[in-house]
């Protein structure tokens, strides 16, 4: 277990490492000219993205819980779609939509001529806009999973002693789903802090821009670790404040009158309003980028698609599933660890194996090269004196390489949502196994697992599809001709042909759905 | 325990199927198994993904039965993937997609001499690295588009000219961010000095018609669409558009001038995307072969044709939208000796607050 952890850290602590030692030769010209305006453009986004997914997220998954209305039951699983789309390709969508040459201006110029040039959306509320819209449903599918599980009988008492909805909302279920809604809220905002792709091509300098201005501009690797370091520090800070302001608290369901919850009937303004809430992030957040994608493979047609997709589209799935089920595995393990052994020490282990998700792709996969290189020094030396003969490097550029790299990056959102579901696990019904004699092991397994199943599988998915998504460690760590869906996507889109692009996007997103559906429906019947 | 170190143990199963389905499916060349154990392979590390280059690779494995194996990514990242990997590095040539990077490899001592007379015959001397560490391959030139309705070509002269008074607000160029930016800047700051390339990119600060955003393509839209009047992009996006499949794009760059700067004061800048060997290449003469190749006449005319990039090999047959471009002089300044003011010119662009 401490071996697995320790593992997991390595790449963390070989950034970490960064901090220490001299000061790179770019950071005082960082520190006195772009560094101010890098934090802000950074603060910004991460509000902007936190409130408006959180705002989208919970909503959401509270109506859908909660209220039976006009099409609640394919809301239910429609919100989580647009979890299938890259961010990157979202916003290259949504940059298409509003291109001078796409379908919003051209239609406008040619039929009605009219050029609104203030109709742009590469700037920094689009950003956050877009960035919001595909972002959601971490909060959405991870609330919804939490609220399943809360006790009828807790909202019946906020209700019978005459507080209405919005209260209950507010200050009963809210509070409750707490850890969860925490966790999912610190993915959003991590993955917010590691977007390179989108803010690039928008414009929009935050501190992520900085570390790769400073790598690849000023060619100094060093500077651009230290940065991502210091980022790494800061996110760990406010998580382990979070958890220090939770303080004792506890959110388990304990006793023996839970009931599931009842769904209330909307009905006239209600139920056309809570359809309206539901529709529009789906609407705009899968509909519109999807159409425009089509759009793009109409015009570029099937040019790009060939006999080649079908086995990317197989070894892309294989990869995901291999490191989503390798990825819950640790996350449980760590989990648990904790949960045996409430200690600060414990606990800041656990924070700190998950800081991989709050820094770009590509730090880290400096992090998982260096680690792996001399990993594999070690073996070549040790077996170079055993044998006299040198295998070379069995480690570094193998689909091993990758699986670690997924694993040490996307342990975070896998960790959070199986914390959340642990915590709401009753601490005596451990306590019972284990005074009844069973081991911890059986009490993991038997016990607390199949209790907890609902937010696991959530954890796959989540991961699953991450992996599907994942594009800067999957380029720099691939062995030779190794191509996922999204590397041969990215292939196309580079040289600025996006519209050729379409194709791969398409299969991405497509990929993506499938078990985002099929696992929802499983997380929904698991909770039932 | 048991059962998770079983579950662990099919895994890991699983992920050595897939390597192992990977190495066998994703081979360039399948239907020449024997040409290819004789003539071994060559590994690329490289910058460019255009489906041109893949079909080169093709091409060259069906003539040498030298099989390709090819790793994508950012020419940064590559470079310190060659860094850490060191001695152990399975790489045998670095592509790039600008000199600057080459000459960071170079520095680094990742890259090794070669001498060949092939490479020393087909690239021009300004357009490789003195002592063979590195070759160009494909020339691209950093160019003023303009809107045919606004400006009038003899508006236009110089690179530094775009800075005047007269052109406030109507300057299009992307972000400081972009290597094709930072290679004009390094340019300048080899020609004239520190000093005079600050109060160039501060004039053009001053002149810009907005905040930099998006990529060339969308710098030139936006030259149409009323945004600016003039930008300053690399000519094979023009090319790209040109060719669009949307006919919005095609009737954009049909809305554009190009005009070559600097015709009268040394040529227009150009840089290169180019290649080198590796110091650790395990299979080095099949990686001069492949420079070879990339170099020859075939190669070349891929490049024009397919990427609208110039040939680096003089008589190759230009595309005819190149050759309605017309003839241009470029800056024969030898890329090395840029050296690495790429690292000056980005400090350069944030002191200015080039966005």
């Amino acid at each position: 277990m401490f071996v697995l952890v320790l593992c997991l850290l390595v790449p963390v602590i070989v950034v970490g490492l960064s901090l220490f030692g001299d000061e790179p030769a770019s950071w005082s010209h960082i520190r006195s000219t772009v560094l101010h305006h890098y934090l802000l453009n950074t603060v910004v986004v991460v509000l902007g993205v936190g409130g408006l997914t959180l705002l989208i997220g919970v909503t959401c998954a509270w109506l859908v819980t909660f209220y039976r209305f006009p099409g609640d039951r394919i809301f239910s699983w429609v919100l989580v779609v647009p979890f299938a789309f890259p961010t990157y390709i979202a916003a290259f969508a949504y940059a298409g939509i509003f291109d001078y040459t796409g379908p919003l201006h051209s239609f406008l110029r040619n039929h009605l001529d009219l050029a609104p040039r203030w109709l742009d959306i590469m700037n920094l509320p689009g950003v956050i806009v877009i960035v919001s819209l595909v972002l959601y449903p971490y909060i959405y599918l991870i609330t919804r999973a939490s609220l399943q599980r809360q006790s009828e009988s807790i909202l019946e008492a906020s209700r019978s002693l005459g507080r209405g909805p919005i209260y209950t909302f507010f200050f009963v279920g809210i509070p409750l789903a707490r850890p969860a809604i925490i966790g999912a809220l610190t993915l959003v905002i991590m993955e917010v802090l590691n977007e390179y792709g989108a803010m690039h091509y928008f414009g929009i300098d935050t501190f992520t821009t900085g570390i790769f201005n400073i790598w690849f501009g000023m060619n100094d690797t060093a500077g651009a670790m230290r940065l991502a370091a210091m980022l790494m520090c800061l996110v760990f800070a406010v998580l382990l404040l979070e958890r220090v302001q939770r303080g004792r608290r506890r959110y388990a369901t304990c006793g023996t009158d839970y009931r599931p919850t009842e769904h209330r009937r909307l009905r006239g303004l209600a139920a056309v309003g809570a359809v309206v809430v539901c529709l529009v992030p789906v609407c705009l957040g899968f509909l519109l980028p999807l159409g425009q994608l089509l759009l793009w493979f109409n015009q570029s047609g099937t040019e790009a698609f060939d006999g080649t997709f079908l086995g990317l589209s197989i070894k892309s799935f294989l990869l995901a599933t291999i490191a989503g089920l390798l990825t819950v595995i640790a996350a449980v393990l760590i989990v648990y660890a904790v949960r045996l052994h409430r200690t600060a020490f414990m606990i800041a282990i656990s924070k700190a194996t998950i800081l991989g998700y709050s820094i770009p792709g590509a730090v880290i996969a400096v992090g998982v090269m260096v680690t792996l290189v001399h990993l594999d020094l070690g073996i070549i030396n040790s077996i170079g004196q055993a044998f006299g003969a040198s295998p070379g490097p069995l480690l570094s550029g193998t689909v091993f390489a990758l699986l670690f790299a997924y694993l040490v990056r996307f342990l975070a959102v896998a960790v959070n949502p199986v914390e959340s579901g642990f915590d709401r696990l009753c601490g005596s019904m451990d306590e019972a196994s284990l005074s009844l004699g069973k081991s911890r092991m059986y009490t993991l397994l038997r016990i607390n697992l199949p209790l907890a199943r609902g937010t696991l599988l959530a954890a796959g998915a989540l991961v699953f599809v991450d992996v599907l998504k994942e594009l800067p460690l999957t380029l720099i760590l691939r062995p030779f001709n190794f191509e996922t869906l999204a590397t041969k996507t990215f292939e196309l889109a580079g040289g600025e042909m996006v519209a050729q692009s379409a194709c791969g996007a398409l299969l991405i997103v497509a990929a993506g759905i499938v078990p985002i559906i099929l696992l929802e429906r499983f997380i929904s019947a698991s909770n039932r | 325990m048991k059962r998770i170190s079983r579950n662990i143990a099919i895994l890991c199963t699983i992920a050595f199927g897939i390597a192992g389905c990977s190495k066998q499916s994703d081979t360039f060349v399948s239907d020449a198994p024997n040409a290819v154990k004789a003539a071994g392979e060559v590994n690329v590390y490289t910058h460019r993904h255009y489906p041109a280059d893949q079909a080169l690779y093709k091409t060259f494995t069906e003539k040498t039965g030298i099989k390709v194996n090819v790793v994508k990514a950012k020419a940064d990242e590559l470079i310190k993937k060659l860094e850490i990997e060191g001695a152990a590095s399975k790489a045998d040539v670095l592509i790039t997609v600008d000199a600057g990077r080459l000459v960071r490899a170079r520095e680094k001592n990742l890259l090794r001499p070669i001498t060949s007379s092939v490479l020393s015959t087909n690239v021009p001397k300004h357009l490789r690295d003195r002592n063979g560490h590195w070759f160009g391959l494909t020339a691209r030139a950093r160019v003023i588009v303009y809107a045919k309705d606004r400006v009038k070509p003899d508006e236009l002269s110089t690179y530094t000219a775009l800075t005047d008074a007269k052109w406030k607000g109507r300057v299009l160029i992307r972000s400081s961010k972009n290597v094709y930016n930072q290679s004009l800047l390094a340019w300048i700051i080899n020609r004239d000095g520190a000093s005079a390339a600050e109060s160039w990119a501060a004039g053009i600060v001053e002149n810009m018609a907005r905040t930099p955003k998006g990529n060339d393509r969308d710098q030139i839209k936006a030259v149409v669409a009323g945004v600016g009047d003039v930008a300053v992009v690399n000519t094979y996006y023009v090319g790209l558009l040109l060719n669009s499949d949307n006919p919005e794009e095609r009737k954009v760059a049909e809305q554009v001038g190009i005009f070559f700067p600097n015709q009268a004061a040394g040529g227009a800048h150009i840089n290169v995307s180019g290649a080198g060997v590796t110091v650790a290449a395990p299979n080095r003469d099949n990686a001069v072969k492949l420079l070879e190749f990339f170099s020859s006449s075939e190669a070349q005319q891929v490049f024009a044709t397919s990427n609208y990039e110039y040939p680096v090999l003089a008589g190759t047959a230009k595309s005819p939208l190149l050759e309605s471009w017309g003839d241009f002089k470029a800056s024969t300044m030898n890329l090395t000796d840029l050296g690495d003011l790429n690292t000056e010119a980005v400090k350069i662009f944030d002191r200015v607050g080039w966005r």
